[in-house]
């Protein structure tokens, strides 16, 4: 009896500015709100509210048998509460419906799991307060930034109270055949991982619309006997991408909400299938085998590994750099500072970096603000610095002053 | 207005320029202007640019001549019968677009590739002509720029009455020796800069070839340098008595200082990123500064093939934090960067002036620069170093950093160095050199 689990990513970071030497240490203005709103504004027009419209309306119709999972990093919460609550609001409905589950994730969608076991428990415990507050529930299933997983962060999960966690199905990785059943980590026989069905998951995130993709045209018909014909030896295809898939990365002019539409029914029309969220499909389903990832994998890049953050040596470089500053930030109890270092922290800014060539080359460079993976280095750059300064000033100041908050 | 002493009064020349006020992609502008505008007290002036518009300065004895406001006015018919005979345009292969002199945050221009192909100046060339309403300088159409240039203004010279023609760089040497042919007026030109600066000492390609015949005719050439000149003598095979050195020099500024917020000391390269202006040297004597004096910060202004990989070096050595790079950066910024910098480091491979360097000196850095640069020599004071010896320039940039007193002096000197030179003492070396080698009175 498989079931199809339906996950999607909801990100927008905060771009930063041309930040660059006559900024540092003159003011704090990293980010840049003008192009954030208008990109905020525009996917929310193409994408957030169609989408969410078009679920909404599928979850009415189809009376509790059609079901998904969103993650909405805390950097687009707050985005959206300052610019466009009533996009917050559409989330919020959507929850209400009881038909969405919300994962957690960092606050910040950031690297903190990798170089930060601390920072990331703060970020983590920081997302779900958030999502308590303006969502209303209380996320049980972790998925961490862009998939990113290893065993470590498994063990780590189940002792913050977590049930399961969901990563990218690497094939050499995974006991059994295919992602199409729920595994559990590295030794680790109570805990549940959800693989993601990359095929599947990216005929629709990334070859919707491509003319010259033999399947092209996709339609709904065609994806629901895809699916149905994995009935014998699948007990959970999931599907994991970006919401942003639906409007954004594939117009709506591809067809691409018709085809949402269209596929529950489709799917439905098997008796066997059903929709369910990532908690449902953990507790309905037994763990089949082991998924060992001793390093780390990732939904990125054909490498499915860090190298989209971590790749060159200007990447390497900004991340030690960041990093490195965690401690001394915390040190000047200077919660200003502290803030703006972890808004820093977002894993888009070293995506931005990557000098990574062909067709994911391609995927960087669409998803980048910047002319250059050297803009993007010098303008991070910029603000650590400036930070830096801020950090040492901080310093100066006797301790008979106490604490005492920049501007 | 001609002064009554001038030795070349009554006298006029006809000067071939490129780059122009307001038209600036580097130095070549300033140094163009400067020269002209300072001429202009001593001779009159006829000056044919690419490109003028109501910003061109206006210069009292000066008549300057846009092609593009030719493209704009000339009707096809006036056109036509101006040029009156057929003439071949080739174009070239092998080109890198001409790269700007002294170009502060100047962005690097692209490679251009075209292939060889003739075409005949007809009724076509109008379209020819139309190149040049474009406001780019340079760039693909820059061999089919050049021979419409060199055209329209062996056309023009007819109507105007001069004495000496004055050419300012390669791209408008063609030109110059065209109107010689033509009208078999003495030939100067004004080297801001040499392929082998920009290449390398034994490029043969085809800007080397339009410099080196255009030498050959010449009867005067103005280097930028004594570098330069010396330059000219090994690698264009000319005589050092036709070649007369012509500094050049820097308005009067006054600049204030200011403090950065960055910790510690601020050393400065400002120029583009390319193998000319010796990246590893910089980068490898950096490394050398910071090891013994880690309150350093080396501010990289300006962009180019280079910087990739000297960004990807301090990463690598994970002493990114020495560095910043601030990527492209305006003319006016120049100032304001100079202003806060406390050491101004030029270690370029081949440099025939090095104009940074007076504004770096004009702004109160002191200057440590490549021996093999013209700038070196109007500041002797300035600490130098062959720019390989990043040894030697360390030890430099550490005495500096150490030393106030030692750097306030350099200051000084270098200051009172400059104050020596101008545009008026450069322009009437010019003019002096034409009347007593040309016979001009």
């Amino acid at each position: 009896m498989p079931s199809i689990c339906f996950y999607f990513q909801v990100h927008q970071p905060y771009r930063l500015n041309e930040y660059g030497f006559f900024d540092i240490g003159e003011h704090q203005n990293y980010f840049n709100t003008s192009l954030n709103v208008e990109i905020l504004n525009q996917v929310a027009e193409k994408c957030y509210l169609p989408a969410n419209e078009t679920f909404f309306q599928l979850i009415k119709k189809y009376d509790g048998d059609f079901k998904i999972a969103l993650s909405l990093s805390g950097v687009l919460l707050e985005q959206l509460e300052a610019w466009r609550p009533d996009v917050l609001y559409s989330f919020r409905k959507l929850v209400d419906t009881g038909c969405v589950e919300i994962l957690a994730e960092t606050y910040y969608h950031s690297l903190a799991s990798v170089y930060s076991p601390e920072e990331f428990i703060y970020q983590v415990e920081k997302h779900e307060r958030a999502v308590l507050k303006l969502l209303g529930v209380q996320p049980k299933v972790f998925r961490n930034t862009e998939l990113i997983y290893n065993n470590a962060l498994a063990k780590a999960l189940q002792e913050m109270g977590y049930k399961g966690v969901l990563a990218e199905g690497v094939p050499k990785l995974m006991s059994t055949d295919s992602p199409n059943f729920v595994l559990h980590p590295f030794e680790q026989y109570d805990f549940s991982v959800l693989l993601k069905n990359y095929q599947l998951s990216d005929d629709i995130a990334f070859r919707f619309s491509k003319m010259d993709w033999e399947e092209y045209p996709l339609t709904a018909d065609k994806f629901a006997d895809w699916l149905h014909r994995l009935a014998g030896n699948s007990e959970t295809i999931n599907l994991f991408m970006d919401y942003e898939t639906f409007g954004e990365h594939q117009w709506e002019e591809t067809g691409i909400f018709n085809f949402l539409n269209f596929l529950p029914e489709k799917v439905l029309s098997h008796p066997d299938y059903s929709f369910k969220t990532p908690s449902e499909i953990i507790d309905t389903y037994p763990l089949r085998g082991e998924y060992h990832v001793p390093h780390i994998s990732s939904w990125a890049d054909t490498e499915r590994d860090l190298s989209a953050w971590a790749g060159n040596s200007i990447q390497k470089e900004a991340l030690r750099r960041y990093f490195d500053l965690g401690e001394v930030v915390k040190d000047t109890g200077d919660l200003f500072l502290v803030e703006a270092w972890r808004k820093l922290s977002t894993s888009d800014h070293f995506y931005y970096m990557s000098t990574k060539t062909s067709s994911d080359g391609e995927v960087h460079a669409y998803f980048s603000p910047y002319k250059s993976p050297i803009e993007a280095y010098n303008y991070f750059i910029a603000a650590l610095t400036d930070l830096e300064c801020r950090i040492e000033r901080t310093k100066l100041i006797l301790p008979s002053e106490g604490v005492v908050f920049n501007e | 207005m001609n002064s009554p002493n001038s030795p070349v009064q009554g006298k006029s020349v006809l000067v071939l320029g490129w780059e122009f006020p307001p038209r600036m992609v580097g130095g070549l502008a300033i140094a163009t202007y400067g020269i002209v505008e300072a001429m202009s007290q001593y001779i009159k002036v006829h000056l044919i640019i690419p490109y003028k518009d109501a910003n061109t300065p206006e210069i009292e004895n000066v008549t300057i001549y846009g092609l593009n406001d030719l493209a704009l006015n000339i009707e096809e018919k006036q056109l036509t019968s101006l040029l009156k005979r057929q003439t071949v345009i080739s174009t070239f292969t092998e080109i890198h677009s001409y790269p700007a002199v002294y170009e502060t945050g100047v962005e690097i221009m692209e490679v251009v590739e075209m292939e060889i192909k003739e075409q005949k100046i007809d009724k076509s060339f109008r379209s020819h002509l139309n190149v040049f309403k474009s406001e780019e300088m340079y760039g693909k159409s820059l061999w089919e720029k050049i021979p419409v240039y060199t055209e329209i203004v062996n056309e023009i010279a007819a109507f105007i009455d001069f004495d000496v023609i004055h050419c300012h760089d390669w791209v408008t040497f063609g030109a110059g020796k065209r109107l010689k042919e033509s009208y078999g007026k003495p030939l100067c030109l004004h080297v801001h800069a040499l392929e082998t600066d920009r290449s390398h000492k034994k490029i043969k390609n085809r800007i080397y070839d339009i410099e080196q015949s255009a030498m050959e005719m010449a009867d005067l050439i103005f280097p930028v340098s004594q570098y330069t000149k010396e330059q000219i003598i090994a690698h264009y095979g000319m005589k050092g008595d036709k070649i007369t050195p012509i500094y050049n020099a820097i308005e009067e500024k006054y600049i204030e200082r200011w403090r950065h917020k960055i910790p510690g000391r601020l050393v400065t390269f400002l120029g583009r990123i390319t193998a000319q202006k010796g990246p590893q040297y910089l980068y490898d004597t950096a490394v050398k500064v910071i090891d013994a004096y880690p309150d350093v910060t080396f501010v990289i202004a300006g962009t180019g093939d280079q910087l990739m990989s000297l960004i990807a070096a301090s990463a690598d050595k994970q002493i990114s934090k020495h560095f910043i790079f601030t990527g492209f950066i305006t003319r006016n910024d120049v100032d304001a960067l100079l202003a806060t910098s406390d050491i101004y480091f030029m270690p370029s491979v081949s440099e025939p002036f090095g104009l940074t360097a007076l504004e770096a000196t004009r702004a109160g850095v002191p200057c440590v620069l490549s021996k093999q640069s013209g700038a070196s020599e109007v500041l002797p004071s300035a600490l130098v170093a062959d720019h390989w010896d990043t040894d030697l320039f360390a030890a430099h940039i550490l005495k500096l950093l150490s030393d106030e007193p030692f750097r306030q002096q350099v200051i000084q000197q270098n200051q009172e160095e400059m104050n020596r030179i101008s545009w008026m003492a450069s322009a009437a070396k010019i003019v002096s050199t034409y009347s007593i080698a040309l016979s001009l009175d």
